[in-house]
């Protein structure tokens, strides 16, 4: 029962923010803080509680024999998303109290985002492949609508079209595993597909739903959009990177991790895996954008827990999406309050003094440190969890740890370079005046980083699964590697004469040269494809226009004839009645 | 048993009435206003839980109120209700009152039938009360009060040479099923008879080729009359018709499906094709509900439990939409925006009137998760389950004719403009927004409201 309960604080404060418009002013601010604080309540007594992982269903229709049911679980994995989801959505809320300060955005933000959350928990807590769908779909249009809040700058738009263009594929191939699943099977019910053995039809569902995945979850080769939606206000970001949106591909992969092993869907996750997280992190080597570079990293993160759903590690995927919900949202805010200070510049090597705010300073500091995976924080955790399962491959090991070091590189360019002194008063007087609601999420983010450890000893007992033993050996060499990524990023950036020493590597890091060539080139090929459908494309479209010149055609010589002369209505009458009469004579 | 809910409806209905034309005694308008309104609020209360508890009861030997017609007299109390919120600013509400009360009686009797002369009458009774309230809107609406009037005239009397056609094998005329079932199959008199019961209520249900005078009475009848013509006429034609055909020439539906079929895709194609071109809103709206009601035609062609659920359904889901849509678009045209021009940036100029005729446009158009996107896909799955699958698609084709005038209206409203806000009505307002929570809560959940049809189904069709 408690389940469905579970998504009404955001429906409640979506509606009533809504429904306040104009009048809104703070109201619709403090009305989403209480109820997602509400929400948080339920969520830990679902979480505490000794739950059975019970399916409750409500027909949704019933029709001709058929009834399509919405089925909803609270089995543990799913009420641990939704606890997730209500420990950040609060945090994200208060963090926008200072953040978006437009009395006539008030409504409209706060009604979205609250929908989306909805969204997010619907998809959380379903049972069955129709009402994830309906979850997924949700979820595109709300983040699309989310994305390109600020519809007015063209950026904003662009990215919000992209992110639902490419986010629409995986919509079709959701819905077409749905389909297959019905015809097939009669039920939707994620339970009775787990419960099938590997046959062809199951493997073709696998590989659409693998699909989709990709596409929400911002794999290789649809992982452009992730970087776009930078577009879109700093807590849709952080809320989008770290417990929503981002994650529901990753969830699904991790819920139907049985079936992906059987049919060896699970070594194209380890592939794609790989491939983005490598994307994400030449990207993050070389951009400027203080927070496509998280975005990056996040892309990174995505990856690797893919990595770890291909090793069919269900532990260490679940640590690692659990710590980094923590961190990103953590280095999201403080992003937009950096960004706020320095004027919303976009360029970390135009912003400076980043240090004038200690407490914020700390957060951040915070934030890499675990991004980065130095021990004591919780993505230490993460990161080891994932690279343990893989010490029996040594190149894949290798690759891993290659990331790791790389990753603590860019990570810690992103904490330096905004941090160079400043003797500007004004600079230091803004960060001194940061809304005290932009700065206190993220020191209750950061208690959290080092909260998180504890789930590595209570996560597998509550999830029943197997835990990780972590080797020490591990250990120092994920260690070593980080801590090489930190000095080398120390000496290029926070020594900023070294810089102007090395023209070469400043070219380097400083242009996205790699990737945007590569980019072009793998463009260009689809490029000259397309080209060859462009005549067909031509074709299709006169042709669609002369069959809707025609139609319209056809209205137009229907309406000259009725005229508003009565005598005709009475005609039309006579007429259709004697067709009716003749039709009936020479029909029997 | 249940006897008494028989009597207790029958009795409010002659209360409605009579309070209606007491307003010669009484001038307080809104003690007029809350009389009716408290009387249909009852009527639908009692039927709501006497659907619940299954009543079926025979009354005089004319009226059948069980769980089918119970059904359709709480659907056409809550728009009579709609209706009377709509004309309470108006200038003769006394009037408009009484009519509406007469014309109500009509209506729940047609529903209630159980013969087919309760049926000729009450059909009679609503048209006749329905062409004089058009009359009391003056001059511009005596030209769509006469319209109205011929058409009607050659309804009903075809309607009568049908029930004298019916006589000689049937004399009680009873709405039973033993009924024609006894009678000789293939004889073309009785055949003669239910083409003329066809095209007689295929007038008042507005299907082609009888449906010419549709945009004129609607755009000549005042902004109160024309939801009611539109939500409520249209829809008792359409009971009347199940009811002739699935009972009465319930052995000639190889027949009948055949030429229904015919008119459901002449109609769809009419309506859809006319509203396409057409610039002046109201008329794009009527030519609209003229498709609509070749959709809702689909089901009844099936002639199968599950067609018929998924037209009764969509029968609720465009009583809301053509309503709501209605009140919103004549308030406009008396304001005098009135073609797709005219409404071009509405969504600066009202924000509410945009967002609520744009989610009612989509609904007619089918698009989830709204009310009208569920009435279709019943429609169309259940002709698909039929073997009707040219029909289903033929359907789908028009949807997408629909989408072009619809979207060409909701773009108009995104348009830019420099005009200042205006005033939507409060009467208007409360009306639409009832029509909206109903589209959208039924299209969210359906379930409640199809398990009701379906029981109800179950007991036309035992």
């Amino acid at each position: 029962m408690i389940d469905a309960l579970l998504i009404a604080p955001f429906i409640f404060a979506g509606v009533a923010s809504l429904l306040l418009g104009k009048r809104s002013k703070r109201y619709a601010s403090y009305l989403s803080i209480a109820s997602a604080l509400i929400g948080t309540l339920m969520a830990t007594y679902a979480v505490i509680s000794e739950n059975v992982a019970a399916v409750t269903r409500y027909t949704w229709i019933a029709f001709g024999g058929y009834s399509i049911n919405i089925s909803l679980t609270d089995a543990h994995l799913n009420m641990l998303l939704v606890l997730l989801i209500y420990i950040i959505a609060p945090l994200i809320m208060f963090y926008s109290l200072g953040f978006m300060d437009k009395r006539d955005e008030q409504s409209r933000f706060y009604f979205e985002i609250n929908m989306f959350a909805a969204a997010m928990i619907l998809f959380a807590i379903s049972a069955n492949l129709l009402t994830m769908i309906v979850a997924w779909e949700w979820l595109g249009i709300t983040s699309y609508l989310l994305i390109g809040f600020w519809y007015h700058k063209k950026r904003a738009a662009r990215a919000a079209r992209m992110s639902i263009t490419i986010i629409v594929f995986g919509d079709i191939a959701m819905l077409a595993a749905l389909i297959v699943l019905w015809s097939t099977y009669g039920s939707t019910s994620f339970t009775y597909l787990l419960s099938q053995a590997a046959s062809p039809i199951i493997s073709v569902i696998g590989i659409l739903i693998a699909l989709a995945i990709f596409t929400k979850s911002a794999q290789f080769p649809f992982m452009g959009w992730l970087a776009e939606a930078m577009e879109g206000p700093t807590p849709v970001s952080a809320f989008l990177h770290s417990s929503t949106m981002v994650k529901a591909g990753v969830f699904l992969a991790i819920v139907l991790m049985p079936i992906f092993y059987e049919t060896h869907i699970i070594n194209l996750f380890l592939l794609f895996g790989i491939i983005t997280a490598l994307i994400g992190i030449t990207n993050a080597v070389s951009a400027k954008h203080i927070k496509k570079i998280l975005a990056y990293s996040t892309m990174e993160d995505l990856g690797l827990m893919m990595v770890a759903v291909g090793l069919n590690s269900i532990a260490a995927a679940i640590f690692f999406f659990v710590v980094q919900t923590f961190y990103k949202a953590l280095l999201f805010l403080d992003a937009g309050a950096v960004m706020r200070a320095n004027g919303e510049k976009e360029s970390i090597f135009e912003m400076r003094g980043s240090r004038s705010n200690r407490l914020l300073f700390a957060t951040m500091a915070i934030g890499a440190l675990s991004i980065a995976g130095i021990f004591p924080f919780s993505g230490f955790l993460g990161k080891i969890g994932i690279d343990a399962q893989a010490a029996t491959n040594i190149p894949l090991y290798a690759i891993l740890i290659a990331i790791d070091f790389v990753s603590s590189a860019y990570i810690f360019r992103w904490l330096f370079v905004p941090m160079r002194q400043t003797s500007d008063t004004v600079l230091i007087g803004r960060y001194k005046r940061l809304p005290k609601s932009m700065v206190l999420p993220g020191v209750i983010l950061a208690v959290s980083v080092f909260a998180a450890d504890i789930i590595y000893f209570k996560l597998p007992a509550y999830l029943s699964i197997a835990s990780i033993s972590v080797g020490a050996l591990h250990a120092v060499i994920e260690s070593v590697a980080v801590a090489l990524g930190l000095i080398i990023s120390y000496y290029v950036y926070a020594r900023s004469h070294m810089l102007k020493r090395h023209k070469s590597i400043s070219m380097l890091l400083h242009n996205q040269l790699i990737t945007e060539a590569l980019y072009y080139s793998v463009g260009s090929v689809f490029y000259k494809v397309g080209y060859a459908f462009e005549y067909f494309e031509i074709y299709l479209y006169r042709f669609v226009k002369i069959i809707g010149a025609l139609v319209y055609e056809a209205g137009g010589q229907i309406r000259r004839s009725v005229n508003g002369d009565v005598n005709l209505y009475v005609a039309g009458v006579a007429i259709g009645f004697i067709i009716m009469l003749l039709f009936v004579v020479f029909y029997l | 048993m249940y006897a008494y809910v028989g009597y207790l409806i029958a009795a409010l209905l002659g209360l409605l009435v009579i309070s209606g034309i007491t307003f010669k005694f009484n001038d307080r308008r809104r003690l007029l206003f809350g009389t009716s309104v408290t009387i249909f609020a009852a009527i639908l209360i009692i039927s709501l839980v006497s659907i619940l508890y299954g009543v079926d009861v025979y009354l005089f030997g004319l009226l059948h109120i069980y769980q089918f017609s119970l059904l359709f007299v709480s659907l056409f109390s809550f728009a009579f209700i709609l209706v009377e919120i709509l004309g309470y600013g108006s200038d003769n509400f006394e009037l408009f009152n009484m009519f509406v009360g007469i014309a109500a009686a009509g209506v729940f009797l047609v529903v209630m039938a159980y013969s087919i002369l309760t049926i000729f009458i009450a059909i009679e009774l609503v048209s006749i009360s329905t062409i004089m309230m058009i009359m009391t809107g003056g001059k511009r609406s005596v030209e769509s009060a006469t319209k109205l009037f011929i058409l009607s005239s050659i309804s009903i009397s075809v309607f009568a040479f049908a029930m004298v056609l019916m006589l000689p094998y049937d004399g009680t005329l009873s709405l039973s099923l033993l009924s024609m079932n006894s009678s000789i199959g293939g004889d073309y008199i009785i055949l003669l008879s239910m083409l003329m019961f066809i095209a007689a209520l295929s007038i008042d249900a507005s299907l082609f080729p009888f449906n010419l005078w549709v945009a004129d009475v609607y755009q000549g009848a005042q902004d109160y009359v024309t939801p009611m013509l539109s939500g409520i006429n249209k829809k008792v034609a359409f009971v009347a018709l199940i009811y002739i055909l699935f009972i009465v020439f319930a052995s000639y539906s190889h027949i009948s499906s055949v030429i229904l079929e015919v008119v459901a895709v002449a109609t769809m194609f009419f309506g859809n094709l006319v509203a396409m071109v057409q610039s002046n809103v109201k008329r794009m709206f009527a030519y609209s509900s003229i498709s609509q009601a070749g959709y809702i035609l689909i089901g009844i062609t099936t002639f199968s439990a599950y067609g018929l659920e998924a037209s009764v359904f969509q029968i609720f889901a465009h009583v809301f939409m053509t309503i709501g849509a209605f009140a919103i678009v004549m308030w406009m045209e008396s304001k005098g925006i009135r073609s797709v021009d005219d409404y071009k940036g509405m969504e600066h100029r009202n924000f509410w009137a945009f967002s609520s005729l744009t989610l009612i446009m989509l609904s007619m158009a089918g698009i989830p998760p709204l009310m009208g996107f569920f009435g279709k896909f019943l429609l169309f799955s259940s002709a698909i389950s039929s073997g009707l699958l040219a029909l289903a698609f033929i359907g789908i084709i028009n949807s997408f004719i629909s989408i072009y005038y619809y979207g060409k209206l909701i773009s108009s409203m995104l348009r830019d403009t420099d005009k200042g806000f205006f005033y939507l009505g409060r009467n208007v307002r409360i009306v639409v927004y009832l029509c909206l929570i109903a589209i959208i809560a039924f299209g969210v959940y359906p379930h409640p409201l199809l398990s009701v049809i379906s029981k109800s189904v179950s007991s036309l069709i035992h």
